[in-house]
Parts: C-alpha cells; structure tokens; sequence
C-alpha cells in the first residue's frame, strides 16, 4: 500500500541504537551514585520536595534519527537513574510499535536527580515533544510544561524541516534552548557547518553549543550540566501569591488497563497536588479523587507523604475512565484538599491555563472489516483505542458495496497510520481501508453566502442559533455550512455554492540543487510559492501554500524521490479557502463506486479522471467479461477504459506432487477474493481504493 | 489457546485416517534423465545429455538408489494395480534397468496381473524392439509425448524431437499392441502455434485412434526459459521465439480440444483428460484425483501419500541420495501444519467430469462445510461454469474446466470465512 510506504519512510529510522558501548571516559563515578551524594535534604528522595531553585524542566527537540531516544537513554544511565544492566535499548519508547520500527512518536517523561559540578543535586525533569507534524499540539502542550529545550541536531545531516517547526514553537514558548551537535565522531560530521546552519536558521547562538555522540557517550555530562546551568528554574512559589488556586498543566495521559488513565501533569500555580486530594479537570469539567500520585524514576513511583508543588512535574491516577477526560492541555486543580474544601476563592472560577485545544481530526477514511462478521470485533477495538486516544474519532458507516464499517478521523496520515497497523496487529482485524481525505467545507447559496465565506477563510466563528426560532433563521451561519468528511457525499457542483478546503504552510528544506525538482513539484500540486530562502550556499527552504488534499497523497513520496532522499518537509494548518472543487466518481461496469469517489480541482479533472481509470484497470482483476471503467463529474463522463474479460484461469496440470502447490496457489487467489468489496458485479481489492492517492499523470508510476 | 482445538481435531483425524487408510496399490517411479530440458519444463530432471554411456552409468547409479528406496518399504503392502514410470525421460533408459526396477517393485510389494504398467516415452529415444524389451520386462502402457507434429512449434518448445520421429514413434506404439493401451500426449498454447495448425494437429492425433489422449493447455512458468521469454509483454516474435498465443486464443484451442475430440467419441473425464472408451481412463493418474488417495512414490523429486498425507522426496540429486543414505524415511507430511483433506479433494475432484459428491462433504467434514461449498460454489453455477444436481456438484466442460480456478478460489474463499 503506498500511502503505508508514504508515511513509513517519513520516520524510518536506523536502529543502531541497539549497539550499546562500553560507559565513557566522560562519565564521573559519582554520577553513579547521586543518591550517596546528598548533604542537607537529599532531594533525590521522592519524598522529600526539591526547592524550585534545584529543578529543571527541559524537552528534547530533535529530527527523526537525529539521535533523541539514545541521548535520553544515555541521560537516564548516567545520573543513575536506570542501572546499566536495565538498560534496553530506547527504553523511554513505550509502543511496541515505535521501537519495533525504530520510530519515536514520543518518550515517556522521567525524573532525574543529578549531582553537578556545583556539589548541589538537582531534579531533572525530561518532559518529551512528538517528533511528527500530526502531533503539534502535543508538542506545544509539552514545551508549555518546559522552561528549557536540549536542540538535538545530527551533525552530519543539519538542521531538517520538523526540527525548525518544534524549535519555533520553543521561542514562542519563552524556552532556553541549547543546541547540541550530536553524532560528533561520524566521519561525516561537520559540526562547524552544521553550527552556521543553526545560527543563521534560527539565530541562536551556538557559541555554547554542546559536541556530543549519544551513541558513545561522549559528552553526555556537559549536555546535564549545560541543563542545570542555563535552563531557569521554575518560578519561586514564595512569590507566588498565596491565594492563588494550584493549576497543574496536563501535557500527557494514558488509558492503563489496571489503574484507568494516567495523567501526567506540571504544577504551574499554587500550593500543588496530593493523594486524596479532589481535582477537577477545567476543560472537560469533572471531578475525580487522586488515588495515587507520584513521579517518573521512569517507573512510576508514588509519592504519599507530600504535595507535589510548582514547578514539579509527576503522574496521578484517579479511576478516570478514558483520555477524554483528561486531555493534553487541559488544566487540573483542587477542589478539596485531603478532606478540606478548597477556599471559595481557590473552588471558583479556576481560569484555564491558555492554549487548550480540542484535537481536530484533518484526515479521514473508511475503515471497513474483510468478514462482515468482524464488525463487532472492530467496534471494541476502536471504543478500546479511542479511551487511550481522544483524537481518534469514527462513526459508524455503511454502503451497499463496503458493508458495515466506520468512517474515521484522525490528525495526519501518521495517526492514521499507528491506528490501522494497531487495529490490524495487536486487535487481528483484518481491514479493507479507503483513501484518506480531507474535510471539505461546502457554503450553501445565499445572500449572505460571501458572508459566510470569508469568515470560514478568516477562521472566524459562525453566527450558530441553538434555539430553533423561525425568526432566528437568517443568523444561523452554521447551519448552512455542509462540512463534508467523505468525498461521496460532496454535492454536485452548483454555480452557486461555494467549496472550501483546508491549506498548509509548507516547508521543504533540501540541498539547493533540487530546488528546481521541488518547486516543479509543488506547482504541480497547486502550490503557491510564499517564500524561498538560503539556509547556507547549499541548503534552500521552500515555503509554499498547498491545499492539505495534495499533501496527503504520495506528496511526500515525491519530495524523497525528486531530492533522492535529501529533503525533510513540514506543514501546519492554515486554515479554509474557497477552491473551485468538483467530486469525480467512479462507474464500474456501469455501477457506481461511491468508495472510489474523489473530490479534485476542477481544472483538473478530466486529467484526474484519466489517471485514475487507467489505475483502476491496473487493479481490478479482470472479470469473465468485459468491464468499463468510466470517471465521471455529475452526468458527464470525463475518462473511460476497459478490462479486457479474463479467458481462462486453469492449471492444466495436477498429478501427485502438484496438489500442495497448486492448493496454495489457490488458497493465495481466494485471500487476494476475500480482500475484496464488490461493486454491483465486480469485485474490487483493497490496492484500488488507494488508486486515488496520485490522480498526476507525472506521479512516477 | 485459540490453535489448540483444530490441532487436536487434525491428530484425531489423522489417527481416524490410519485406521481407514487401505495399503497403498499404486506407484510412482520417477526417471529423471533428459537429453535436453525443454523450454517449458519446470520438472524435477537430470539433464544427461546424448552419450548413451555417460547416461547409462548415471541410470544404474540412480536405480540403486531406487532399490535402497523400496527396501525401506513396509512389506504388508499389497500387489499394486498400478504402475507409473514417468520423467523426465523414461524412455532413455536401457531396457534392462527397467527390468531391474520393476523386479525389485515385484519382489518388494508385488504387482497384480492385470496391473497397468505405464512408462513414458519420447519419440527419439525408443524404437520398436526397445519397447518389446520394455514390454517383456512388464510395461502395458505407454504415454507417448508428442505435444506436437510441427517441426516449427516442436523446436520452439526446445523439444529434442521432430515430427519424422514423432510419426514412427507413434507407429511403434500402435504397433505393439499394448495390453493397456496407450495416451497420446498434446500441448496446446504452444509459440507458433495458431487456431487451425492446433485443429491439424488435433485432426492428424485422432487419426491414428490413440486409447487416450493427454491435451494440456501450456502453462508458463516462473523459472522456465518460457518464464523468462514471454513474461513480458514488449518480448517480440522472432524465427526461433515465434509468439505465444494469446490468451483468447489459447482458451479456444482448449475449447477445440474438447469439441473435436469429444466428437470423436472420447470421453473427456478430466481437465486435460481423455479416454476412448472407459476402460482407457488412466488407472494410475486418476488416482490423484480421488478423495484421499494412498500411493507409493520412489525416486528424485517424487511424491507419494498415505489418505492424503502427502510427502515429497528432495528435488535435488545430492539432497535425495543423502535421505536414501539415511534410510529413505517418509518424513513430515508436505504440509507440516496439517493437510487441509477437504480442499485437497475439491480442488482434485472437480478437474475430474464426475466432480465432487457433497454427500461425502458433509459426512466427512460437516454441514457448515458443506453449506461454504455450496455458497462458493453459487456464482459458478449462475454463471454455468458448474453444475449442481442434489449432491453432485462439477464443473462444465469445456468453460467451467476452463475457469476452475476461479469457481476453486471463491469455494476456497467461502470455507475460510466458515
């Protein structure tokens, strides 16, 4: 399946992380034993709360292979926090999926404690961001928690196009950030050039810049005291007005099977969170008691004799069923303290840290089981997906050609990717899974229909009546919106509507000499150049606008081929804009496929619809008659081919020694028969709902 | 846990399957040596090349090591029916191998009177006093190779002989008056070959009244010098790789199979199958089509199975004089994870014109398996590529033969959603 491919290679890692080498000249025999080290209160002690000064809260902002999961592997070792004979390779990386693949979607926090060279022992909180675009928010959520950011850079390779989204995101966050080189003792490491790069991208200065090689351990000290040195410690509470309620930031949470979700939070204001108390979560408004509360040693472990206070970073669980109620951003605070109430002061309106968001899906598809039968077993699986996922979203969805099944939403190719592969691997349901495709926004004519666009481009909110008023029907804007998740249900073109669709901000950085190939390409895709700078004499940014509906096809695909590997891309959301769109479906054998339905340019679709019939007919197995392929816009059939009828299938040998082969031969065609929907009369695989990922004549096939 | 149970149910089958099964009456003895490998060819062979005294000490190596084989058989066996020397090229071998061979399978198992006792031939290699000798020794039958009277067609199918050849050999045969008769063996969808050079072909067979005819669709295989000539669609035809038909046309000289011969009074009792009278049906091949079968098999490459246990002998020379060496034990079945006996006999029974009984189906392996056989089976019956009257369900000829694998995949697909 290409778009599998498409997403896969974007996070394809090596995993030579595996290879561990023996503890480094660097490291000191006291960073063994930090717990040997306290002098006045042993702050190591979970027990025991550090003073602000003695915390800091860091992230680690890296590229794919840039080295993330080493370097905090290596952290872990080296202030003890982990033994080395507990050490398994990216232990931090906690899905099956991510270290099988050698991918890092994202860490687990941990809790380090830490002796510099000052003689003081300080906790080091690690507070991970996701290395991929469909998880920005998260990444956002999890500076916010942050006061500093460890700038990972492969100093080989240079600074990538994700790297530079995050490391924006950090200034924005008011976090100090140190760059570190990493990847020094490769012989292509170049970790003067790769310093230039930094400063002139994004103008930090890297006279300070730390040299290390995770792999080897090389400067893995200097990278822990740089942390203490110049991350800043969280604000003094002593300065923190004393009636000020405790607002804890959730930057993390997880569904266990065992003790519900796990909330992973840092106490921004107030006197803080302990077990017993009663927190109520400001944007999903429950209330739940605190059952256990603790820190990450990475293990979770508990702390009962004490508040976790400002600046401190841990874990609660408190019998909450599902994650979706307790979302990444959302603010905790305290009701009722060990019994006591909360002053009415602390109890009453608790203001919401800023910057929360409800995730909104950007890409859907349909997910449809192989056996009919496999409906149930593919609902639990995605009810039990969606506690430990509050992006995920589906909803039931049936046709007369795909059956029963859901249509779902999630935040980029990525997510959608983990949660097929998931459902397929660890829940063993076997799926037949459309094309993604983005939400499109369709205007219904009006007078006030301009209106209504140009706040959708805008981004502003719609005028909504929630009172069903005769006299109120000309304010509801909302209402005459269609939001459109599913090309088949795209109206037919009217003069008089209006489509929009979803834009990003598109950043491809590649050696400047495929810069002609990339911008070719973008052009291609009806991208509009917006800006195009030097990163060095030999690197070149691009920066284009491009509907989202071409970057979630073999976009990305493209980029690698045409820089042969050397481009890394990055795009965020911009927002609605009017597109003249029309839905191409597809007619086989003279039935409809709504399945196969696509939305495109109008300007392009007859030249879609030629691409797109003539894949088909490279898919769709032939028949025992002859099979018309036709791509159509409303009545008019744009392109049409024809499968030829099939005119035998027959082994004309099957004596003694044939029969095992031949049956597998068979068994293979019935599997490849079962993989298959129908369309009226013909049966269609799995591989031609993906057909409409490239509908460009110059995609390379 | 979710694998036990079938595991279970597959031992106990099996157990059931030792008790029922009969001793096995029917052998396979495979000849390896060919002058030349055939373009098409994707079988077990020893190419031995044409000095006749390189070969003849390979032979007699080789059916020491057939002889070591049998040894190792259990002597409860009974007399078999049936015999079948097949290759490669048997019909290089010196007669007095051959009769080494089958006083050995005598000694060893026995042979019934009356057994039929097929080698095969290839017209080149034998002439009518060396097929007296075979005869002598015990051969009945013969299936002779011809695939074609067209010198064009025969040497772009890398064959190592001409129609002059093919013309005597087929006169010797006649001319033995062998007590099983004899099968005249034809491929159709040959390179070269066209519509009516196929009905020539097919018209100057019938000619000489053979008891059985053997007409195989060719089948380009991976690994073939055809494999690698005509997977390619931009291949172009030249004098010495004229083109392969297509598939329309190579359907149709299928269809033309069935309808002349069939005219003419054969019946057409399997896919590539015909007998002029019943009592011509090959007794031996017929066997791999029936519900699970027990044959013996000895030699390179050869398969042999004990009521559908099936296990196959190494391809390889070395490989197999090492497991003689070791004591020619008929190791794990060929599907090691079980045989799966119902697919086996559907994707046997219905190559056959009697087809699949669901009566059996249904005692055998139970209602639900037989309701998917019948579900599978619908739209090869709507679209009448089969035929179902109360239990017997079979394929039509010449179409339904002609798409078996598609009516096969969708029952296969129909009893794995079961």
């Amino acid at each position: 399946m290409a778009l599998r491919h498409s997403c896969l290679r974007l996070l394809l890692a090596t995993a030579c992380h595996a290879l561990r080498v023996a503890p480094s000249a660097v490291r000191r025999p006291r960073a063994l034993a930090p717990l040997s080290a306290a002098k006045t209160a042993d702050v190591s002690d979970v027990e025991t709360a550090p003073p602000h000064a003695k915390i800091r809260n860091f992230a680690i902002i890296a590229h794919i292979d840039h080295g993330k999961s080493t370097l905090a592997d290596r952290m872990l070792e080296m202030t003890g926090t982990v033994a080395g004979r507990d050490m398994q390779a990216q232990l931090l990386d906690s899905m099956d999926l991510e270290r099988e693949r050698g991918i890092t979607i994202k860490l687990n926090a941990a809790r380090m404690s830490f002796e510099a060279e000052d003689g003081e022992t300080y906790i080091l909180n690690l507070i991970d961001t996701p290395g991929h675009v469909d998880f920005s928010y998260e990444v956002s959520r999890s500076l916010a928690a942050c006061e500093g950011a460890l700038l990972v850079v492969d100093a080989a390779q240079g600074v990538q196009a994700q790297t530079l989204a995050n490391v924006y995101l950090a200034l924005e966050n008011d976090l100090e950030i140190i760059p570190v080189l990493n990847k020094i003792d490769l012989p292509a490491a170049e970790p003067e050039r790769v310093a230039e790069e930094i400063e002139s991208t994004i103008g930090l200065d890297c006279t300070d810049a730390v040299l290390a090689s995770a792999k080897s351990g090389l400067g893995i000290q200097e990278v822990l005291e740089a942390i203490v040195q110049r991350v800043p410690p969280p604000p003094d509470p002593e300065d923190d007005d004393a009636k000020s309620p405790t607002r804890a930031l959730i930057f993390d949470s997880k569904f266990d099977a065992y003790q519900g979700v796990i909330t992973y939070f840092r106490v921004v204001d107030g006197p803080g969170i302990a077990k017993g108390d009663r927190v109520k979560f400001v944007a999903s408004g429950v209330t739940h008691d605190v059952t256990e509360i603790g820190v990450m040693c990475p293990d979770r472990v508990p702390v009962a004799g004490r508040r976790l206070q400002r600046g401190e970073v841990g874990y609660f669980c408190a019998g909450i069923k599902s994650v979706e109620d307790a979302r990444v951003g959302d603010t905790v605070t305290v009701v009722k303290s060990a019994g006591v109430a909360a002053t009415a002061s602390q109890s009453r309106d608790v203001a919401a840290l800023p910057g929360y968001a409800e995730a909104t899906p950007m890409v859907y598809s349909g997910l449809f089981p192989v056996d009919a039968d496999q409906y149930e077993a593919l609902r639990d699986a995605l009810s039990k997906l969606k506690l430990n996922d509050a992006a995920l979203r589906y909803e039931a969805e049936n046709s007369p050609a795909m059956g029963f099944g859901f249509r779902c939403g999630f935040l980029g190719l990525l997510h959608m990717e983990i949660v097929q592969e998931r459902l397929e691997r660890e829940y063993d349901v076997d799926l037949v899974i459309t094309a993604p495709s983005v939400v499109y926004k369709v205007v219904q004519p009006g007078p006030d229909a301009a209106d209504i666009v140009a706040k959708l481009e805008r981004g502003e909110a719609l005028a909504e009546s929630a009172i069903e008023d005769q006299d109120d029907e000309s304010v509801d804007e909302a209402a005459r919106v269609l939001v459109v998740d599913n090309p088949s249900r795209m109206p037919d073109r009217d003069r008089n509507s209006h489509t929009l669709e979803p834009f990003v901000n598109l950043e491809v950085i590649a050696p400047t000499e495929y810069t002609g190939a990339l911008m070719e390409l973008a052009q291609e895709r009806r991208g509009e150049l917006v800006d195009m700078k030097y990163l060095t004499p030999t690197r070149t940014t691009i920066i284009y606008n491009m509907p989202l509906a071409e970057v979630i096809t073999d976009f990305f695909d493209q980029v690698k081929s045409r820089t042969r590997g050397y481009a890394s891309m990055e795009y965020s959301i911009t927002g609605y804009r009017e597109s003249p769109l029309v839905r191409l479906d597809v007619k086989i054998n003279g039935d409809l496929a709504p399945p196969l339905s696509t939305v495109v340019h109008e300007a392009d679709a007859q030249s879609s619809g030629k691409v797109l019939v003539r894949k088909l007919k490279e898919f769709i197995p032939r028949q025992m008659f002859k099979v018309p392929i036709q791509a159509c816009v409303g009545a008019g059939v744009v392109a049409s081919v024809q499968l030829s009828a099939m005119r035998k299938d027959v082994l004309a040998k099957c004596y003694g020694g044939d029969i095992s082969r031949k049956k597998k031969l068979l068994q293979k065609q019935a599997k490849g028969k079962k993989r298959m929907k129908a369309m009226g009369k013909v049966n269609v695989p799995q591989e031609a709902f993906m057909a409409v990922l490239n509908l460009r004549d110059s995609g390379g096939d | 846990m979710r694998r036990a149970w079938p595991q279970l149910l597959r031992c106990c089958a099996l157990a059931a399957a030792l008790q029922s099964t009969a001793p096995p009456r029917s052998l396979y003895v495979h000849l390896p040596f060919c002058r030349r490998r055939c373009f098409y060819c994707d079988f077990p062979v020893v190419v031995a090349g044409e000095a006749s005294a390189t070969r003849d000490r390979a032979t007699a190596r080789y059916v020491d090591l057939l002889e070591h084989e049998m040894a190792s058989w259990d002597a409860r066996a009974a007399p078999l029916d049936a015999v079948y020397l097949g290759g490669g090229t048997p019909s290089l071998v010196e007669p007095a191998h051959i009769r080494r061979l089958l006083d050995g399978v005598r000694g060893a198992v026995g042979v019934a009177e009356g057994a039929e006792v097929t080698i095969e031939c290839d017209p080149g290699t034998f002439d009518a006093e060396k097929l007296a000798a075979y005869v002598a020794a015990g051969v009945t039958r013969v299936s002779l190779g011809v695939q074609s009277f067209d010198d064009g067609v025969l040497e772009a199918a890398g064959r190592a002989h001409r129609r002059a050849d093919a013309l005597a050999a087929v006169a010797a045969v006649r001319a033995a008056d062998l007590p099983h008769g004899w099968s005249l063996d034809l491929i159709s969808g040959l390179p070269g070959l066209d519509g009516g050079l196929w009905r020539d072909t097919l018209a100057e067979a019938l000619a000489f009244e053979p008891p059985h005819v053997s007409s195989y669709d060719l089948q380009v295989e991976a690994g073939t010098a055809f494999g690698r000539w005509y997977d390619d669609d931009g291949a172009k035809p030249s004098p010495a790789r004229p083109a392969l038909p297509d598939e329309a046309l190579a359907a149709d000289m299928y269809r033309d199979a069935s309808r002349l011969l069939r005219g003419a009074g054969y019946w057409h009792y399997e896919i590539s199958s015909y007998a002029r009278t019943p009592a011509r049906k090959a007794v031996h091949n017929a066997l791999y089509w029936r519900p699970r079968a027990s044959w013996l098999a000895l030699g390179l490459g050869a398969t042999s199975s004990a009521g559908g246990d099936r296990f196959t002998r190494p391809r390889a020379m070395a490989d197999y004089e090492a497991w003689v060496a070791g004591g020619a034990a008929v190791g794990e079945s060929d599907e090691s994870d079980g045989a799966d006996w119902l697919l086996d006999e559907l994707l046997t029974g219905l190559r056959t014109s009697d087809g699949v009984d669901l009566g059996r189906v249904r005692a055998e392996y139970g209602a639900d398996a037989e309701a998917a056989v019948r579900r599978g089976a619908a739209d090869a019956v709507a679209a009448n590529l089969a035929t179902l009257e109360g239990d017997a369900l079979a394929l039509a000829d010449p179409d339904g033969f002609l798409f078996s694998n598609f009516a096969l995949s969708s029952i296969f697909a129909a009893l794995d959603d079961s």
